[in-house]
């Protein structure tokens, strides 16, 4: 697979797990792109790990974290008016309350917030995500059960405390 | 308020809801990347210049213990001479290494005699209460009389000095060493007198080894950028110095009838000729320079004359028998080298 062939395939996917790592969607294309652009000159190497989904998804966390640092270098979206929240016109008001949970996602501390999306959005398993991040399954857990309590999450099922 | 997960992954795929142009996304990254690999590229290149060059700061400093010591530029000398040492006094026929600690230098010769002087502060002896230092280096022709003490210099305290041999390039060197100073005598080829004294809180073995860079191999020309080029009869350039740091030179003239001093800073003296001093125009010297004449009377090194040239900064004092038609003399002959 090509570099080109993995960003038409794979780049709409990153967008959306973008999006629920930062709080504007240009902000989230920024991020992908940015990710893209340290990844590309090393494609040959990751394509040979087999697993570049891996590599490139624990890339876009890794810039993700270290973009309070350089944020006066980062590069700038084309358009700046969207709405920070993508589905308001494109698919109804969002509800008060799904307005209210993001609100705590969005307070979650960003190691909490990437397990959060890796794990209800994405549906990885706790394995999975604990590779992507680079810790043990234990830690994703961890993190999972105090974003979830954080943000005042009902489980109604047990096999969540073991996924 | 309570929630559940259903709720929370909603929320969750409302969010990502939108466009999402991968052709537009591959687009970007071209440029994007090309950016970022130029402002690497930049960011390296300037990382690797600041490197550098703080390196070239402390690489001597930190490699060797030591700085380079001011001078002219320097000039090869294929085959150094010992008869060629204080013959011409416009040429200094020596060389040194590094030192120690930062200096500002005067490289002279006069009178036969070619002489380095260093003055510093070693700030980093923690030893030293007064940390200010100075040291000569002379090279006179070894049958030559030693040099006449400075009778301006200030008296010291008389010393105990004790004598110890050493080697210094080779040759056998006697250093005497006492309180806080150092003397390192020896002939760096045959029929050269060489004397590295040093006066302050520098260790002995730090001046021996000094010493050991001596090199007759390179010289400096001693060239301040006004020379004269017409003297009173019977008189000759005797002596010339000049002080790398700031530009300042001095000719010394010496004739049948005293001395002349011709004292070259860079630059104008900005005060110009003193307002009132003359009522026309100020005298003019025969290159066309003005000058304005400047007292004698209170002066303790007995001038006979002095006469100060704003444009370019230059003063001339005449002593012994020479006097203000001398001075004027000399400053018409002066001409920018």
């Amino acid at each position: 697979m090509t570099f080109e062939e993995y960003v038409l395939a794979r780049g709409p996917g990153l967008l959306r797990l973008a999006r629920l790592l930062v709080d504007d969607v240009h902000r989230a294309d920024d991020l992908v792109q940015d990710t893209l652009v340290r990844v590309y000159p090393r494609w040959a190497r990751i394509l040979r790990t087999d697993q570049p989904d891996l590599y490139v998804r624990r890339t876009l966390i890794n810039v993700n974290a270290s973009w309070w640092r350089r944020r006066s270098s980062r590069e700038m979206p084309a358009e700046l008016d969207a709405d920070a929240w993508p589905g308001a016109h494109d698919h109804g008001p969002p509800t008060a309350e799904r307005l209210a949970l993001w609100e705590r996602v969005r307070a979650l501390p960003k190691r909490q917030r990437a397990v959060i999306a890796l794990r209800y959005y994405e549906d990885l398993d706790d394995d999975r995500i604990a590779q992507i991040l680079g810790c043990a399954r234990a830690t994703v857990r961890t993190h999972a059960m105090r974003a979830l309590a954080a943000m005042r999450v009902e489980l109604h099922d047990l096999e969540e405390l073991h996924r | 308020m309570s929630t559940d997960l259903k709720a929370l992954r909603g929320a969750l795929r409302a969010r990502v809801e939108g466009d999402t142009d991968a052709v537009a996304l591959l687009a970007r990254i071209g440029p994007a990347y090309r950016r970022r690999r130029t402002r690497r590229v930049a960011g390296t290149a300037t990382a690797v210049v600041a490197v550098g060059a703080l390196l070239a700061m402390l690489l001597p400093r930190l490699l060797l213990g030591s700085y380079a010591v001011p001078a002219p530029p320097a000039v090869p000398i294929p085959s150094p001479a010992a008869g060629a040492i204080g013959s011409d006094p416009e040429m200094i026929h020596f060389d040194v290494g590094q030192f120690p600690y930062e200096v500002r230098t005067e490289w002279a010769v006069r009178d036969g005699i070619e002489r380095l002087s260093l003055q510093g502060n070693a700030a980093n002896d923690p030893n030293g209460t007064d940390k200010g230092f100075f040291v000569e280096l002379t090279l006179a022709p070894a049958a030559s009389p030693s040099p006449t003490p400075d009778p301006t210099r200030l008296p010291e305290p008389p010393e105990q000095l004790h004598s110890a041999q050493a080697t210094v390039g080779g040759q056998p060197a006697l250093v005497e060493t006492g309180d806080r100073t150092t003397r390192v005598t020896w002939q760096p080829i045959a029929g050269v007198r060489a004397e590295l004294s040093l006066r302050g809180p520098v260790s002995a073995d730090k001046v021996v080894a000094f010493a050991g860079t001596l090199s007759l191999e390179r010289g400096h020309r001693c060239a301040p950028y006004v020379r004269p080029t017409v003297l009173p009869a019977g008189a000759r350039i005797a002596g010339c110095s000049i002080r790398p740091a700031t530009g300042n030179g001095e000719w010394f003239i010496r004739g049948p009838g005293g001395t002349i001093s011709v004292m070259v800073a860079p630059g104008v003296f900005e005060q110009g000729i003193s307002p009132g001093r003359y009522p026309g125009a100020a005298p003019t010297l025969a290159n066309g320079w003005r000058y304005e004449e400047l007292g004698v009377d209170s002066n303790t090194q007995h001038f006979t004359a002095d006469i100060r040239i704003p444009d370019p900064y230059v003063q001339i004092m005449t002593q012994g028998a020479y006097g203000l038609p001398d001075a004027v003399l000399v400053g018409g002959g002066l001409d920018l080298s």
